[in-house]
């Protein structure tokens, strides 16, 4: 369960998050959507302790993501939206750093395993400099749940992946037992595997709801994002901000 | 037209400004450094005007030309070579090969503009300081076009060995024999039209320079990627990196070329100084060539290597963030590279031993190890601090500056230990290199602090 508490970002004087109340429960998959610059991407990267938060907090299966922050990601996958890789590794030798880094008990086997699943098994001895963009999103979704954490935050995860790849993907989705975020524009994907949807704006969630009440009431994800206006009060206090 | 061109040095500028916004003392000590290094040159050549000392004018002229052709061939690199914002410009109807010759012309006018002001700067110090006649039109005008020979020479050697054709740079490698044989820089400026020529050619080829990325398959070394412990899987990639971008193996080579040309002015130097200096000065020098020495292997075996360190993570340090490491292993493990840095710097020791007598070895060698963990310890919480700035030139300058005036002092102090306390200089050594290496543990400490997110730190790079 990742609970989010009164979580603000500022970057300078712009307001990227501001006063974010959520909890993301266990074998719920939430989708979050927004337009460009919402925040999604960098409510995952505060949720990963890539970036750290200007108020508030963050916490993952009971431990802080501020004062734990070993133990807080000890049980979280996340893939970034831009997964930039080191070029000189190549693929095996990247996930075997991750293992090592996060004392993965024999990896070959895992290893193997995804590679397989994800379709990249053939490419894994070649650097990483030389990957494709689909390609590099495969190793770095490999690497997020190399260690079969419980939690994920995944940021665009089917964006650049072949039909099999992503398909691979949700199914893997489906059967996860923690707390699973996606931040997305696929409306498709959001009907697809999501329970919850929030919807931000500029910083504020304006809107969250079950997915299949939104299908029932709007017809589509797709036409409910377009006709929801939401709550907006947290953008009028923003503008006064 | 030109818009190429304006759009980059837009992009040059604002990059610049934007730097000296984020790190205001920082930009203050480089160029306070500037200004000092260029009075230095000044009373340099105070000194050798109003003595007999023979530095050539070719001399000079080629350590410009050098220096302005490296500065072409990486910025080449940096805005044509790698530069994957210039697809836009490629995708229009733009020819490529006149986008290539728009961003040749941008790295022209960067090397020209430096050149001037730098050039200026210290023409006028020498003159309104120490008072030395700077009419020299035709000489300077020769020096300039030197600079533009070395923009063209340093971007076309750019272009070729970044592509699948480097056969090539027979070209280039031609021109640059036939300088450092002739050691005339009137041989520079007659063959310009032949560097203007190769130039052109090299643009009509330019198209398989850019985005270069050689696709290598290392399946012999899969056998190396397996489970090891977090520290020597930092390692691991850290060396790795370094040995595949064939850094290692430079440092090894620029440490035995360090010692043999501090070993040769250890032996010769004396002779360049005028007669009335080399009585007073000639007890001096050896120690003042073995002092340089030092502190040139030092600057690539531990300072670069240890700003490195972080200010290359950049966009990759999400790969570690997510991890349930603390910024404590992080530095440490990163740092454990260091080890097979300091090992690449022993040849300089080796070689240099050659040179000199057992009992100034016991002092090198104590005087390269004080100086190799001074590197690191003001290098690694600077990377940390300036992490994704990629100012990397202008932190290793204003470095190798402070640690110039610091190493000085400590040569001095550790000299006087060295010649007077004896028999317990050895042991006063020790202990100076064991508070060193407690110094050493409060830099990880610092670095680690900067690193940590409890930390307010600008992460707007991320």
């Amino acid at each position: 369960m990742i609970t989010v508490k009164s979580l603000s970002k500022n970057y300078g004087k712009k307001t990227a998050l501001s006063d974010i109340n959520v909890v993301f429960n266990d074998g719920v998959i939430t989708a979050i959507m927004g337009e460009n610059g919402a925040g999604k991407s960098t409510l995952l990267k505060i949720c990963a302790g890539v970036i750290p938060m200007s108020k508030g907090d963050v916490i993952i299966d009971g431990y802080s993501i501020r004062d734990k922050p070993v133990d807080a990601k000890r049980n979280l996958g996340y893939l970034p939206e831009i997964p930039d890789l080191y070029d000189r590794l190549t693929g095996r030798e990247f996930l075997y750093y991750i293992a090592s880094l996060r004392r993965i008990k024999e990896p070959e086997r895992r290893i193997n395993e995804l590679s397989i699943m994800m379709g990249i098994d053939d490419a894994l001895d070649y650097e990483l400099g030389g990957y494709s963009k689909g390609m590099r999103q495969k190793i770095s979704l490999i690497s997020s749940i190399l260690h079969d954490p419980r939690n994920l935050l995944l940021d665009e995860p089917i964006y650049g992946l072949d039909p099999l790849a992503s398909r691979t993907i949700q199914d893997f989705i489906d059967k996860k037992q923690g707390a699973t975020v996606l931040a997305t524009h696929s409306t498709q994907l959001v009907e697809d595997i999501a329970d919850v949807v929030y919807i931000l704006r500029k910083g504020c969630i304006i809107y969250s709801g079950n997915v299949k009440e939104i299908i029932d009431e709007y017809g589509s994800v797709e036409d409910a994002y377009f006709r929801i206006k939401g709550d907006e009060s947290c953008l009028k206090q923003l503008s006064t901000y | 037209m030109f818009e190429t061109t304006k759009y980059l040095l837009i992009v040059v500028k604002r990059d610049l400004f934007k730097k000296i916004k984020d790190s205001p003392f920082l930009y203050f000590l480089f160029i306070v450094m500037m200004l000092f290094s260029i009075v230095m040159f000044a009373a340099l050549t105070m000194l050798m005007t109003r003595s007999d000392m023979t530095v050539s004018l070719d001399d000079v002229f080629f350590t410009v030309f050098f220096v302005f052709m490296l500065k072409a061939a990486s910025d080449t690199h940096t805005h044509y070579i790698t530069s994957t914002s210039l697809s836009y410009v490629l995708s229009t109807d733009n020819k490529h090969n006149r986008v290539a010759g728009e961003v040749l012309l941008m790295v022209m006018i960067n090397e020209l503009t430096i050149w001037f002001i730098l050039s200026i700067a210290y023409l006028l110090s020498a003159w309104i300081i120490y008072g030395i006649n700077i009419y020299y039109p035709v000489e300077y005008f020769l020096f300039t076009l030197g600079v533009v020979s070395a923009s063209m020479i340093g971007s076309t050697l750019s272009m070729y060995f970044f592509s699948p054709c480097r056969i090539r740079l027979l070209p280039s490698m031609i021109l640059l024999a036939l300088y450092v044989i002739t050691r005339s820089m009137y041989a520079v400026v007659l063959t310009l039209p032949v560097a203007l020529m190769h130039l052109v050619w090299c643009l009509k080829n330019s198209w398989y320079s850019y985005l270069f990325i050689r696709h290598e398959k290392r399946e012999q070394e899969s056998s190396n990627a397996k489970k090891r412990s977090i520290v020597s899987a930092f390692f691991y990639r850290e060396t790795t990196t370094l040995w595949r971008d064939r850094l290692l193996p430079s440092f090894v080579l620029a440490s035995v070329m360090t010692a043999v040309g501090a070993g040769y002015m250890i032996h010769n130097g004396v002779d360049i100084l005028p007669e009335f200096m080399r009585d007073r000065l000639k007890g001096f020098l050896p120690s003042l060539f073995l002092f340089v020495g030092v502190y040139i292997t030092i600057l690539y075996t531990s300072v670069f290597p240890s700003l490195v360190l972080f200010l290359n993570e950049d966009k990759t340090m999400w790969i570690l963030r997510n991890l349930p490491l603390t910024t404590d292993t992080i530095v440490h493990g990163k740092a454990s590279s260091l080890l097979l840095c300091f090992l690449s710097s022993v040849p300089f020791i080796s070689y240099i031993s050659i040179f000199i007598d057992s009992d100034e070895l016991i002092y090198l060698i104590w005087f390269f190890i004080f100086s190799y963990l001074l590197g690191v310890i003001v290098a690694l919480p600077l990377s940390a601090k300036y992490m994704g700035k990629k100012s990397d030139v202008l932190l290793l300058y204003s470095i190798a500056m402070v640690l110039f005036i610091l190493l000085g002092l400590a040569s001095s102090i550790g000299e006087y230990i060295y010649q007077y306390v004896y028999p317990y200089n050895l042991v006063v050594l020790s202990l100076i290199i064991l508070l060193e290496l407690i110094t050493l543990s409060l830099s990880f400490k610092i670095s680690a602090g900067i690193l940590d997110m409890k930390n307010p730190v600008k992460e707007d790079h991320v």
